[in-house]
């Protein structure tokens, strides 16, 4: 038996051989998966689908090729790629009919492709996590990882997939344990919010930052001046610079995450009105309110989320006598709201922000630019969107929505036999309309059966709002 | 009692007191001369009968558990679930009803797929004042597998007037209260189950 070392060639030679036989199996192991999550699991939309295809036919067009054509200096990207692609396969699998709220899922998407210009789908899938997120764009990021394959089929690809050229694929997670929680759900749109932000922040963020980074940069340096960290004497001019540099990049990172969480939130709440608010407050009210953005990965204390949100909602917040509003279905809701603003009164959020330099210069130049940045990003929705969504200018039809709720009847339409099913906004809000009036009513309300009615009623109305919605589409005359 | 026709039918639906509520009325020609027809929903209840040998629902020794036998399956609208021969699974309707005190309905197979061998409802009574879906317990005793999509009409409501009109009806601890998909048995829950289920305590 030869027990001398392997040759450099020879090492190389089985170490090339082994890896293409097991990526061999790996990729063909994925794209089955990927075939039998499609054939075997129901979805509440086609989207999960779309994923599952991405997946499957991005593993069986490597497959094709790892054990011909592939060069074997691109076989530890192919493993990188499958460590990339294989755990995508997870958000196809729990967005399964029976994991998520399926009742409101259609209609969610449908809103949330319409508010991103229809060009984008989206997989709604639970977590285990307590958190709304997005994930994607996944088109893009294989489209990117696959083009530096030079022998990699694209066209191919492209034809398999059966997409257009700017359709894209985006997954939002919620947490699993708010499942039919459909009220907190609202959360959505400020999920949606991050595509329409993150193209704002590619084509604007830099050059403003740069307008300025001057001033920001000469206060900084300024304050560091003030206070010298410690040092040798002899390298102080270089410790100032680099602390600058450091308080420089930290400030323009506080900066942009915290304008992206804010116009977000000022999204989510442009397109689902007062209860985007309520849930945020409901969000809010678990976590510390006035956590400065340093100690949490730069995300905006809430206490100053909420001003912000309350700002916006101004309009929905002052009573109207003229129109009657509110009225007493939504008057609860409004007075939430308003204790909401008394508690944003209270400025320890800023007095946090401002003790700092770094979350103090990101702040001033967020204020200075969120309206700015919130009016581009608006307009980039489509024109029946345009506008905010604004309680007082539906509270008629929410009060009926209410009012069927209260009777054990799911808020699906407006007037009975009318013909004219809700909106998703409108359900939900009334939705938060009723529960904030049963809560002032009965400070004991929400036992589990109560919630459990509420959910059941509101989920119920947004399948049959949904169905009835296509109904007409498809039978506009009878 | 009376059967209402489709003028009845209409004045109960439009009146403002205590009104039948049928929700959502895809079409007008969903109310017939004395019938209403409602549609199936997307939710089912199955057997699982690859797992159990035998369910004795008043079984001395083991909790009454339906869902030990039987699991909830929700099909999109666009799917199908195909009904095979001798097979029993649970529905509900797409419409949810809210009954007012003085109608009482039953809920009848459609002539047209009884030709085909489906069974509709046999618990077939719906009392005043009853809010939900109604499940139905579809089988067939045809012979050829039949295919259903979710929105198709399945069914259809011949509703009567109840004499005298409950004032409040259907309130308290019902068993079925609002439901929106077809609900697991709860015999369990029934006043006299324990009296014959555990005759030793």
């Amino acid at each position: 038996m030869n027990s001398s070392p392997l040759s450099r060639p020879d090492e190389a030679s089985w170490h090339e051989k082994v890896r293409r036989r097991e990526l061999f199996r790996c990729l063909d192991n994925l794209a089955r998966l990927a075939n039998n999550v499609q054939i075997t699991e129901d979805f509440a939309s086609k989207t999960p689908l779309k994923l599952a295809t991405l997946i499957g036919v991005t593993a069986e067009l490597l497959k094709k090729h790892i054990l011909t054509i592939a060069p074997s200096q691109d076989l530890e990207q192919i493993n990188t790629m499958i460590g990339f692609i294989t755990p995508h396969l997870r958000y196809v699998e729990r967005a399964r009919v029976a994991q998520t709220p399926w009742s409101i899922i259609q209609s969610a998407e449908e809103l949330l492709r319409f508010a991103s210009n229809s060009k984008s789908y989206f997989i709604i899938r639970p977590t285990w996590a307590y958190n709304y997120s997005i994930i994607g764009e996944f088109v893009s990021f294989y489209r990117e990882i696959l083009s530096c394959l030079a022998w990699f089929p694209l066209d191919e690809w492209k034809a398999k997939l059966e997409l257009n050229n700017d359709e894209s694929i985006y997954c939002i997670s919620f947490p699993r344990i708010e499942r039919d929680n459909c009220l907190l759900h609202v959360n959505w749109g400020h999920e949606v919010g991050h595509i329409l932000v993150e193209r704002w922040i590619n084509d604007y963020f830099g050059t403003l930052w740069a307008t300025n980074e001057a001033g920001i940069k000469s206060r900084i340096e300024e304050h560091v001046k003030q206070n010298i960290p410690p040092g040798d004497p002899l390298f102080k001019e270089l410790v100032i610079q680099e602390a600058v540099a450091n308080q420089m990049r930290s400030t323009m990172e506080a900066a942009r995450h915290g304008l992206v969480e804010l116009l977000c939130d000022r999204i989510g709440v442009h397109i689902f009105g007062l209860s985007a608010l309520a849930a945020s407050m409901e969000f809010a009210a678990r976590f510390a309110l006035d956590v400065s953005p340093l100690q949490s990965s730069n995300y905006p204390p809430w206490r100053y989320r909420l001003r912000m949100l309350l700002q916006h909602c101004a309009p929905d917040l002052n009573d109207n006598k003229e129109i009657g509003y509110p009225n007493a279905d939504i008057r609860a809701l409004i007075e939430w709201m308003r204790t909401g603003q008394r508690l944003t009164q209270t400025r320890i959020d800023i007095q946090n922000i401002e003790s700092n330099v770094i979350t103090r210069e990101a702040y001033n130049f967020i204020s200075s630019h969120i309206d700015g940045a919130a009016q581009t990003i608006t307009s980039m929705l489509p024109i029946e969107l345009a506008r905010p969504y604004r309680l007082h200018e539906r509270h008629v039809f929410i009060s009926q929505l209410v009012s069927r709720i209260r009777k054990g009847v799911p808020p699906n339409e407006i007037c009975h036999l009318s013909d004219n099913p809700a909106s998703l906004q409108d359900i939900l809000s009334a939705a938060w309309a009723f529960k904030m009036n049963e809560i002032a009513e009965n400070p004991s309300w929400g036992n589990p059966n109560e919630y459990d009615l509420l959910f059941r009623l509101v989920l119920k109305g947004c399948e049959c709002s949904y169905v009835q919605s296509e109904w007409k589409k498809r039978h506009p005359i009878e | 009692m009376s059967t209402a026709t489709k003028k009845g039918l209409e004045k109960y639906l439009k009146r403002t007191s205590d009104p039948l509520i049928v929700t959502p009325i895809l079409s007008p020609r969903q109310i017939g001369e004395a019938s209403l027809d409602v549609r199936l929903g997307n939710q089912f209840i199955v057997f699982r009968t690859y797992k159990f040998g035998i369910f004795e629902p008043m079984g001395v020794s083991a909790k009454f558990e339906p869902r030990k036998i039987q699991e909830r399956q929700i099909i999109p609208f666009g799917g199908q679930l195909v009904l095979h021969p001798g097979v029993l699974v649970l529905a509900c309707t797409f419409e949810y009803l809210s009954m007012p005190g003085d109608l009482e309905c039953q809920v009848e197979g459609r002539s047209s797929w009884a030709r085909l061998g489906l069974q509709v409802a046999t618990a077939n009574s719906i009392e005043p004042g009853f809010k939900g879906v109604i499940t139905l317990e579809l089988s067939n005793v045809g012979t050829v597998p039949l295919t259903l999509v979710p929105g198709i009409r399945i069914a259809q409501l011949v509703l009567r007037t109840a004499v005298p009109k409950l004032k409040n009806p259907y309130l308290g601890n019902r068993k079925y209260r609002c439901p929106i998909g077809p609900e697991f048995s709860r015999l369990h829950e029934d006043y006299d189950w324990n009296i014959f289920s555990n005759p030793t305590q």
